[in-house]
């Protein structure tokens, strides 16, 4: 007892509970490096927004169309915060009904993207088109991967909800998958800034 | 000394749910409320609606505009780390990891798109 | 006493042999264990690369391999050593010896862990399989496009490209699971700077890693694309800029060096103070070092490229920041010297590797400050001078840290030490033979010699060092001979000394429990009041400074481990410690992302294997995210 008294009085300012979550601490750390990985996405496609190869470019982005969708995906973090404000509060119901209009929201934002994507494809842009159509299909694609990724998880969630199996000592819980779904929110903030509104 | 050991034996991931709750419920005492959650929202749809607006009006072409959609977008992803991610309220760790991984990526890839004389 | 327990730690322990124990293990040092056991079998068919590389200069216009042969054998060697020798080396120290290090019972997601090192296992083996399928990845390691991006009909550079994602999404998971074990689970006491200098060059390395993959995750998706499906990220005929991948690549791949170095540099710093029985010189020097180059490291990538005409001012600026790299370096190689000045050295084989370590890594980080020089640089681009650069780095910097390390930690692992005539031999030959064959590549790169070159003709002065060189590299084979015979001598069978648990005196915490640890580390969790906490428990000063024994091991936690020499099973359920319960499902989404990685090699048909891997892989994660960490019995 005596030994750790003199510690913390020395040099024992570091509280051990302070940062005790792992998980989530990792998961900061993974969306930390996150950013690198659409970085580089962003950058390559900041390179080669004007090298069309002859094919459409930025014109024929529809923006009311994505600002639609972006909205959508926009309030899909205001109801997982209101999940996990439920989940806190440990009123199942409530989280469950939150966490499938998150999964709801987030499948329409896809829905849309892929109507987009046919969209273009009609319009003669594609992958092998130019330089401008292979880093705009890989950056919104991989970010829709990533939106698919948390509807799932969302999904799965819900679903565990209805046995009561959702716990918060699980890698699978409400907290860690909203910290991922509203960072797929705020790269998306950051896409549709960079690659929709600044092009026209 | 057997206080202070047992609090540590707790392995990893076994942890997280060894956290006390009192510690629990003192972590999110001042997270924003529902109510305030969707004034939150509201704010945020109301930003993308400008920014919608900013590249159809004409006075605001070139840099004006571009530097308004910069800071109108920069808004809404410091609004919703801060507060629906509640980087806001977060350790000083978290803070720390999520800006190093933003600036860091911002600095190195500038430099990159420099290098190319494509910014 | 000590070794008593440790006799009945192998024998005793009902369902913790057999290859399924092996398969489903999540203890941290098992993992390590794999770790190095995988990576010693590369380092021998990496060595076994070069040295054919090698034969193949021995002298003007041989024609021992075929130019096809030649290129995938170089390629191969560069892609084994540095990701599956030097990577999984370093990670089976940290996965071994970080979590004993900060007195923690295991790292913070012991699944995460052994999901990595499967991953990193089958990564390395689809690789591998490549020379079964047609022909290994022949277009060096850095992959430059747009020759990777040529001749799509042939899969080699894919298995390349494959192999290489699937290996740092395995590091992403294991750099994650270090930087929370390092932040969540040190023992009390434990402050950040309390820490061995070991665990803090696992953290900075943690980092590096986790801000860099992504960089290269993209670049290799871009090549994959522009392979596969007709992206045009890198023709330049559709206005695509190969440049691009370049930089993509060396922001990953500079960070990337350090990643090999810093943890040998660690295990160097917890060797000399050892050995020289003085603290370390300057510990936060050496540790403020540490991180500054980490950090420093993420800046100076384009020194990589100074031939690739970026301009005078970028070409300046990250000439500078390479020359300001060697400030941290020469701090840190001035802190070891300091370490040894006025100890009492003891030359054991541990020790005689780290300090040719110091030496060589000197000289290696001396011709490194000679490519910051951007017109000597424009030289020196792509000949035997940058080859000659970064083995004296890489080899005779983190290969002998990491050889330093084995001998240094094996009676830990083992319980056994190795035989010092055998270490000895083993040193000298590994010195002569390496420097032998990499001390002429200087000359031969000033004179012009073209690294990756197939033959060169007679007449150009090149003969003679090359023969050196080549002569060089067999001594080194022999030298690791040596090493695998000490290793299977001491262990196998079973005639190394036994030791107890601090056979080299040691300062760390990792000495005070038996050799080889039980399963739960410490039975109970130290209390640390000190940097070298062992050593002060061990020792007073007398009035002069000179360190005086004290009579005997004292102190609660710290105390030797009674118990696990007693009945009962080891585990610690005797001691109410719940380690995590053994898990298949690691290794279980480990082998459905492989799957899937293995079939996006082979389109369209690989698509059967691409769903397959991607059901197995969903089960294996779904399975591990809903099963409790720790069962209950």
């Amino acid at each position: 007892m005596t030994d750790a008294a003199i510690d913390a009085a020395h040099g024992g300012h570091e509280e051990h509970h302070d940062v005790k979550p792992v998980r989530k601490t990792a998961m900061w750390v993974f969306l930390g490096s996150e950013f690198v990985f659409f970085g580089a996405m962003i950058s390559t496609f900041l390179l080669y927004r004007n090298t069309t190869n002859g094919g459409p470019g930025s014109e024929i982005f529809d923006i009311p169309f994505t600002s639609a969708s972006s909205f959508v995906l926009l309030m899909s973090s205001l109801t997982m915060v209101l999940a996990h404000n439920a989940f806190e509060n440990k009123d199942m119901r409530q989280t469950r009904v939150w966490l499938v209009a998150t999964a709801f929201l987030g499948a329409t934002f896809l829905a849309g993207q892929i109507f987009e994507f046919t969209e273009f494809i009609h319009e003669g842009l594609t992958l092998p088109t130019s330089p401008f159509g292979s880093s705009f299909y890989m950056l919104t694609g991989f970010h829709g991967i990533h939106v698919a990724v948390g509807v799932m998880l969302l999904t799965a969630m819900a679903i565990l909800s209805l046995s009561g199996r959702l716990y918060d000592d699980r890698g699978l819980n409400v907290e860690l998958v909203g910290l991922y779904w509203h960072f797929v929110d705020i790269i998306w903030i950051v896409i549709f800034t960079v690659v929709y509104l600044l092009q026209v | 000394m057997t206080i202070e050991t047992s609090e540590v034996e707790e392995l990893g991931e076994a942890a997280d749910a060894a956290v006390p709750d009192d510690h629990h419920e003192e972590d999110h005492l001042d997270h924003p409320t529902p109510k305030q959650y969707w004034l939150i929202a509201l704010a945020l749809g109301l930003i993308t609606a400008v920014e919608i607006a900013v590249p159809s009006i004409d006075a605001l072409d070139g840099p004006v505009g571009v530097s308004l959609l910069f800071i109108l977008g920069g808004i809404k992803f410091g609004m919703v780390v801060a507060l629906f991610m509640h980087l806001k309220f977060e350790k000083p760790l978290y803070k720390m990891l999520f800006l190093v991984g933003l600036a860091g990526a911002m600095a190195m890839f500038i430099v990159v798109l420099l290098t190319f004389q494509a910014i | 006493m000590t070794t008593t327990a440790a006799d009945q730690q192998i024998i005793r322990s009902p369902g913790q042999r057999g290859v399924w124990a092996w398969i489903t293990t999540v203890d941290h040092k098992r993992i390590g264990l794999l770790y190095a056991v995988t990576a010693a079998a590369f380092f021998f068919i990496g060595g076994l690369e070069a040295l054919l590389v090698r034969t193949q200069l021995f002298g003007p216009d041989l024609e021992v391999l075929s130019a096809a042969a030649y290129n995938q054998l170089f390629t191969m060697h560069g892609l084994t050593m540095v990701f599956l020798v030097v990577m999984p080396i370093a990670a089976a120290f940290t996965n071994y010896f970080l979590p004993i290090l900060i007195g923690a019972r295991d790292v913070a997601f012991p699944r995460l862990n052994a999901f990595s090192y499967w991953l990193f296992l089958l990564a390395g083996l689809l690789i591998y399989s490549s020379f079964l399928l047609g022909g290994a990845p022949d277009g060096a390691w850095v992959g430059y496009a747009p020759l990777s991006t040529q001749l799509t009909e042939v899969v080699r550079m894919d298995f390349w490209s494959i192999g290489l994602q699937l290996l740092g999404v395995a590091s992403i998971a294991s750099s994650a699971n270090f930087i929370a074990t390092v932040f969540t689970m040190r023992a009390p006491g434990m402050t950040m700077l309390r820490m061995p200098v070991f665990a803090w060059m696992s953290l900075v390395v943690a980092f590096l890693l986790i801000f860099s993959l992504p960089s290269v995750a993209i670049g290799l998706f871009q090549l994959f694309l522009d392979r596969n499906y007709g992206a045009l990220f890198y023709a330049s005929a559709a206005g695509g800029d190969p440049l691009l991948w370049q930089h993509l690549f060396w922001i990953f791949g500079h960070p990337e060096v350090y990643v090999l170095v810093l943890p040998a540099m660690g295990i160097v710093s917890e060797v000399l103070p050892t050995f020289a029985r003085k603290p370390l010189f300057g510990y936060p020097f050496v540790v403020f070092a540490g991180a500054a180059i980490g950090f420093v490291g993420f800046g100076v990538w384009s020194h990589h490229m100074f031939t690739s005409g970026m301009g005078p001012l970028a070409e300046a600026g990250f000439g500078v920041a390479t020359m300001i790299i060697a400030v941290p370096t020469g701090v840190k190689i001035f802190n070891w010297i300091g370490t040894l000045w006025g100890g009492k050295i003891k030359f054991n084989t541990p020790m005689l590797f780290s300090v040719a370590f110091i030496a060589m890594f000197t000289i290696g980080g001396l011709s490194g400050v000679t490519h910051a020089v951007v017109p000597s640089d424009t030289q020196q681009h792509d000949t035997y001078y940058v080859v000659a650069h970064f083995h004296y780095v890489l080899f005779g910097g983190a290969i002998f840290g990491y050889v330093s390390g084995v001998y240094y930690w094996f009676p830990k692992w083992t319980g056994r030490m190795l035989n010092e005539t055998l270490g000895k031999i083993h040193f000298w030959l590994a010195l002569i033979g390496f420097n032998l064959t990499f001390g002429p590549m200087h000359i031969l790169g000033l004179n012009g010699m073209p690294r990756r070159t197939y033959r060169y003709p007679d007449g150009l002065g090149w003969a003679n060092w090359n023969a050196v060189a080549t002569i060089g590299a067999y001594i080194i084979l022999l030298a690791f001979l040596v090493f695998a015979w000490n290793i299977v001598r001491s262990h196998f069978l079973a005639k190394g000394e036994r030791v107890g648990n601090d056979p080299w005196d040691g300062r760390t915490l990792e000495w005070t429990i038996a050799s080889p640890p039980p399963v739960h580390n410490f039975d109970e969790v130290p209390v640390v009041h000190s940097l070298d906490d062992f050593w002060h428990q061990k020792y007073a000063e007398d009035e002069e400074g000179r360190a005086v024994r004290m009579p005997a091991v004292t102190g609660g936690a710290l105390t030797v481990d009674k118990k696990t020499g007693g009945e009962g099973d080891d585990d610690g359920e005797h001691l109410d410690i719940h380690m995590p319960s053994p898990s298949y499902y690691p290794a279980l989404s480990a082998l459905g992302i492989a799957t899937l990685g293995a079939g996006l090699i082979y389109l369209p048909w690989g698509f059967f294997a691409v769903g397959i891997g991607g059901a197995i892989m969903l089960w294996g994660l779904f399975g591990w995210s809903l099963e409790p960490v720790t069962k209950e019995h």
